[in-house]
């Protein structure tokens, strides 16, 4: 702990940078004005307001501003800190000597996280305690108090650290991952944590009201704060891993492979463990939404843990040419989606799920996902040769997704099934789900739809040794990527 | 027995496929300054940031001070001392703070901090700027202060990338000087120029880059004798220069190459002795020699040599 915060050289020299007496005097005046401003302003209220306030409602009412200022601390002007901090190092030309300075991943992010926010959590802690003594004298329970500075500090992990990891952006692999990241972290995520923020913001009255709702995990009822709170460390922990592994050496991606894998398996088991009560219960809504939340994950990872050509080159050796097609982001996939269909599995022996159907449904999510990340891949393999691809691919896809849906305006039918998107759609409409021989043709559609890119990819693969045959004959220069 | 400060065996490093260091062996001794010399895109500063545990290699090992940087790169970011090409320091602090940081950063002790800061503040001559905020100070100044920031932790091995670019002539002098400084306390630097009058007088070793291959590494003397053939000694006669030419002519293993006033360059087999011995010939012979000396090929012969020479290869 010392070493991480006490001794920590980079939160010494945020110190002395952020807290010199000639300009922290001037933060200090403002924000006391502010809290006195916000005192002023309710007293007046509860005083000449026109209808009468129950006994306590100045207290609760405090409380929930304060309450809601402290979100803005610790949420958005600390995250805008962390998210800053490595950005400010690439652009000020000081990053080489950060990256250098022989401290372990964790003390620097320590050293940005409390270091960068010293002056923010400073008046976050000050904030804390006029939370904490208003909420004492609006009857708070304590109980519900521990768990709002718990989400609130799990939060905070959360969002500063998702923040810091994105800001790694010193190269355009890690742009994308930053992309990736923000993708991840808003449909995953975003919903889950802005819920308390808004019922904070909504009506004092209701802080109380919030101590009853609890949320059925597995069966086990854990009130909603805890519960959000514990989800937010579990990705919080994830982020500081993620930055962990950026920090070590760089241009790397956001996830190991096997971190890849335990990530998801991690979100599985959530997905399950929230969705598992109502499928007991045959909640007909339920069972699509599962395939919806779990499948997900499955298709946006592959995004933050891509290997580059660039990477199969340097890792392939004439002795285990094999070996490249286990390290290959298809081979990742596929443990993917394995986790994803035993998880799919369980849900539906849980929900009592008609196996014709069942299989029906994971085979086609499969087929279309297959579709998807074999058009990912393409792009890895010829970006290096077309650097624009990306775009044509992109192109394919937004077509893949929507031409079928306005197909079917046009023509009615069936159409509408050949989208990703309309064979989602038909899971959450019983009335109007696709018949059995619809859903064979949609799989086989996707089939046939693999095997181009499927095809164009093994050739790359294959010349990978030529490739590296090529750069051992003419080893100074750059070896154009032409041998395809 | 002289400690290896560094080692680096087959390293190589691709970027996909281009091959930007391919197969580089150098050993460094404690007190050895390597001049890494090399047309832009050569492989220095690849090599460099490998060195400086920056960029992973894609083959081959590197040991500082008997550490592999594939598993104790920290480890070894406590010994180095790396400049970057471009860099820039912490503008919010003050230079005596922006050194004392770095001081913590790299482990020194608390209680030797102060003494290190002012050591380090009087060896690059900016004592009376240790208040001023980083900002304010001249581009010259901040190159120094990189230096001094490298300094204080005391590292066995600097690496310094293009330490003088974009300086002008005077800032230049004041960096050569303290880095000849550096070279003279006996520390072991690694650094990198395509300006070679910056590298020559102070490089004991060199190693000359050329499309991610070492073309030429070894000590200066070595590759000056190498790549000559044969010692060049300039003799400068009071009179009597054609005479002066035939006498040293008839020397056993001397050639004469060229006569100019009352000066002949002799092309000379042989070692120190073989030099005192055509001296002594000479004056024997009636010569009335003022002036005897070796002639050295200097850092931009040797890279004119080398380069022309591999460029001549298929």
């Amino acid at each position: 702990m010392s070493k991480l915060i006490l001794s920590n050289p980079l939160i010494r020299r945020y110190r002395r940078s952020l807290l010199r007496p000639s300009s922290l005097w001037i933060y200090l005046t403002i924000y006391a004005s502010v809290v006195l401003l916000v005192v002023f302003l309710n007293s007046i209220a509860a005083k000449d307001g026109i209808a009468p306030q129950p006994s306590g409602a100045f207290f609760r009412s405090l409380y929930a501003q304060l309450l809601f200022m402290e979100t803005m601390i610790l949420w958005v002007w600390a995250a805008y800190n962390s998210a800053t901090a490595i950005k400010t190092e690439v652009a000020n030309r000081t990053y080489d000597f950060f990256r250098l300075l022989p401290l372990s991943a964790l003390q620097k992010i320590c050293g940005i996280l409390i270091g960068r926010n010293l002056l923010t959590l400073l008046l976050a802690a000050a904030t804390l305690a006029l939370v904490l003594l208003f909420g004492l004298f609006a009857q708070i329970p304590l109980l519900l108090e521990t768990q709002i500075v718990f989400v609130l500090l799990t939060v905070a992990l959360f969002t500063n650290s998702v923040v810091l990891l994105s800001s790694n952006t010193t190269s355009r692999t890690q742009a994308k991952t930053s992309t990736t990241l923000w993708i991840l972290a808003a449909v995953l995520v975003g919903p889950m944590f802005l819920s308390p923020l808004f019922m904070l913001a909504e009506n004092a009255a209701k802080i109380s009201e919030s101590e009853g709702v609890s949320v059925s995990f597995y069966g086990i009822h854990i009130p909603i704060l805890l519960f959000v709170g514990s989800l937010a460390l579990y990705f919080g922990v994830w982020n500081v891993l993620g930055i962990i592994r950026k920090l070590t050496f760089e241009g790397e991606p956001l996830f190991s492979r096997k971190a890849a894998l335990l990530f998801l398996f991690g979100f599985e088991v959530i997905a399950l463990g929230l969705l598992l009560p109502p499928m007991l219960q045959r909640d007909g809504v339920i069972y699509p939404l599962w395939f919806l939340i779990s499948v997900v994950p499955a298709v946006l990872i592959p995004l933050g843990s891509m290997r580059t050509f660039d990477d199969y080159l340097e890792h392939w050796t004439p002795s285990a040419s094999f070996a490249l097609f286990r390290q290959s982001n298809l081979t990742l996939h596929a443990g993917l989606f394995a986790i994803w269909i035993v998880f799919s599995v369980v849900a539906a022996m849980a929900g009592k799920a008609d196996a014709m159907d069942f299989i029906c449904h994971v085979a086609g999510i499969l087929s279309f996902c297959m579709v998807l990340l074999l058009l990912l891949e393409l792009y890895v393999v010829y970006q290096p040769v077309y650097p624009k691809i990306g775009l044509l691919l992109g192109f394919l896809v937004v077509l893949y997704l929507v031409l079928p849906l306005i197909l079917s305006a046009i023509v009615g039918g069936h159409a509408a099934y050949y989208s990703f998107l309309g064979f989602f759609f038909q899971l959450f409409e019983p009335t109007r789900r696709a018949e059995p021989d619809v859903r064979v043709f949609v799989v086989l559609m996707n089939a046939l739809l693999c095997m181009i890119p499927a095809l164009l990819i093994s050739k790359r693969y294959a010349s990978i040794p030529l490739l590296r045959r090529t750069m051992a004959a003419d080893p100074p220069t750059a070896v154009l990527h032409q041998a395809s | 027995m002289a400690t290896t400060v560094l080692e680096t065996n087959h390293l190589t490093k691709e970027y996909g496929t281009l091959v930007a260091l391919e197969d580089v062996n150098l050993s460094l001794q404690q007190g050895h300054v390597l001049g890494l010399i090399g047309p832009n895109g050569a492989g220095k500063t690849t090599l460099l940031r490998i060195l400086a545990t920056l960029v992973r290699p894609t083959a081959g090992s590197v040991r500082v001070l008997g550490h592999d940087l594939a598993r104790e790169y920290l480890a070894i970011r406590g010994h180095i001392g790396f400049l970057p090409d471009f860099f820039n320091l912490y503008g919010d602090l003050s230079l005596r703070e922006c050194l004392w940081f770095f001081a913590e950063a790299y482990g020194v002790p608390p209680e030797r901090i102060s003494g290190r800061v002012d050591e380090a503040l009087e060896y690059i001559d900016l004592r009376d700027k240790q208040d001023s905020l980083v900002r304010h100070l001249s581009r010259g100044m901040v190159q120094r202060t990189g230096v001094g920031i490298r300094m204080v932790h005391d590292p066995d091995l600097y690496l310094l990338d293009e330490p003088a670019s974009g300086l002008d002539p005077k800032a230049r002098i004041q960096l050569r000087n303290v880095i000849r400084r550096l070279a003279c306390d006996g520390k072991t630097i690694v650094i990198s120029s395509h300006i070679l009058t910056e590298l020559s007088g102070f490089c004991s070793h060199v190693a000359i880059m050329d499309k991610g291959r070492t073309r030429l590494f070894g000590a200066v003397e070595e590759i000056q004798r190498r790549i000559a053939g044969a010692r060049r000694v300039e003799i400068t006669v009071l009179s009597d220069c054609p005479q002066a030419a035939e006498v040293a002519g008839n020397f056993p293993g001397a050639r004469v190459t060229t006569v100019h006033e009352n000066t002949l360059t002799v092309e000379l087999s042989g070692d120190a002795r073989q030099m005192a011995a055509l001296n002594a010939h000479l004056v024997n012979g009636g010569i009335e020699v003022i002036g005897f000396s070796e002639h050295k090929a200097d850092l931009e012969e040797l890279f004119m040599k080398v380069s022309s020479e591999a460029e001549s290869q298929p």
